[in-house]
């Protein structure tokens, strides 16, 4: 019998999101642009703000996991045990990332390798909360297209882009694939808007992409400042939760409409 | 338990595509999973049960894990890396994360590992580094 149609992962896969109600991607075109902050930021606001709720936060971003600075969290996590489940940063936010396994250590995988990671990944951490939101990578690759591939039916997107030329172009072209892969868009925030001069582009841009505006959000100095000092800036730097709000109000207008079926 | 969720991945698939009247399978497990084979045959006989498998019953193989090095052609095991790893890392409770992390994510074995001969962190793991299926029979 042909043995290549066997997929061990989708059960499994399955198995580990069938408490989740509501998975969020977070994307982007190209890096640097935020998506980091503002998933982080999603998860870490939503839970405090929303008791009723609980929020999980998963750093697929294989390359540049960095969500443990954002969080603060000492790493590698040495007495991490698998069935626990992932950590608990407070009672209704849960966290992983491959940095609470492997600490800062660079991990040089691609293709094949690249692909098993995140299929092991969201097969082997389980999660018992409402919403799973994913710091993803940038671009299109196998971070983004596995979670769509066995998740896509609780998937929703949020891309992040600055407000340029470049990257508004690159986002549009993700924003064909999220549609294409049939994932729902939230919609798109326009990060570091007063950055460099590149609120000069906001008046000349007209995009498609201004249909899925969710917000527009400024550099916020005290974000990397805090990092620096190995401090969360969500705890230090008291505007962020007003920039990211609307954020978080679209998110629970779309997660009501799922619970009310 | 990974091994667990491996045996349900497994057993599930071969549910899906030829449902539950087979009888053998045949399963090759790669030594970088590092699978504890005694729970890993309780949890397939007791998911099997779930599924309502009747009458299944297994081999398991152990295949070595190989790595070969893509610059210099190198070919190393997977006990060499082991050992490398002992000797490298005094903190035991370090260790056991690092290797609770190639249990759950083999892929994680490049945050680890170089060539022993050149250092190149470009490498191919040429057999051994998953659990799979090989035969079933009705």
């Amino acid at each position: 019998m042909s043995l290549n149609i066997l997929d061990r992962y989708r059960k499994s896969i399955e198995d580990c999101f069938k408490d989740v109600k509501m998975i969020i991607l977070v994307c982007s075109g190209k890096g640097g642009v935020g998506k980091t902050f503002i998933s982080t930021g999603l998860a870490w606001y939503i839970s405090e703000e929303y008791n009723d709720k609980t929020v999980g936060l998963l750093d697929l971003d294989l390359h540049g996991f960095s969500t443990h600075r954002f969080l603060n969290i000492e790493v590698p996590v040495k007495d991490f045990e698998e069935e626990k489940g992932p950590l608990k940063i407070r009672e209704n936010l849960h966290y992983f990332s491959p940095a609470i396994l492997i600490g800062d250590n660079p991990l040089p995988i691609r293709g094949h390798y690249r692909e098993k990671a995140v299929l092991d990944i969201l097969s082997s951490v389980k999660w018992n909360v409402d919403i799973v939101i994913i710091d993803m990578p940038p671009g299109t690759g196998e971070e983004v297209i596995i979670p769509c591939r066995y998740l896509k039916s609780k998937s929703y997107a949020i891309t992040v882009t600055l407000m340029e030329p470049v990257s508004i172009k690159v986002t549009e072209r993700l924003v064909d694939i999220l549609k294409d892969l049939e994932i729902r868009i939230i919609g798109v925030v326009y990060n570091m808007t007063n950055y460099r001069g590149l609120n000069l582009f906001k008046v000349s841009t007209n995009t498609l992409l201004n249909m899925y505006k969710i917000c527009e959000i400024p550099y916020i100095d005290c974000v990397l400042d805090s990092i620096s000092r190995s401090r969360s800036p969500y705890t230090e730097c008291v505007e962020i939760k007003t920039y990211l709000k609307p954020i978080v109000d679209r998110v629970i207008v779309e997660f009501e409409k799922l619970s009310k079926g | 338990m990974h091994e667990w969720s491996i045996a349900y991945g497994l057993l599930a698939s071969i549910k899906d595509t030829y449902g539950t009247s087979i009888r053998y399978v045949k399963i090759r497990v790669g030594k970088l999973v590092q699978i504890d084979i005694e729970i890993f045959k309780y949890a397939l006989d007791e998911v099997a049960k779930l599924l309502g498998f009747e009458n299944i019953s297994y081999d398991i193989e152990i295949e070595d894990t190989k790595f070969r090095c893509q610059e210099c052609g190198y070919v190393w095991s997977w006990n060499d890396v082991l050992k490398s790893m002992e000797s490298s890392i005094q903190d035991k409770e370090l260790l056991k994360t690092y290797l609770e992390a190639v249990h759950l994510v083999p892929s994680t074995i490049y945050a680890y590992t170089r060539c022993p001969r050149c250092g190149s962190p470009d490498f191919e793991i040429i057999e051994g580094m998953d659990v799979k299926v090989v035969e079933v029979r009705k």
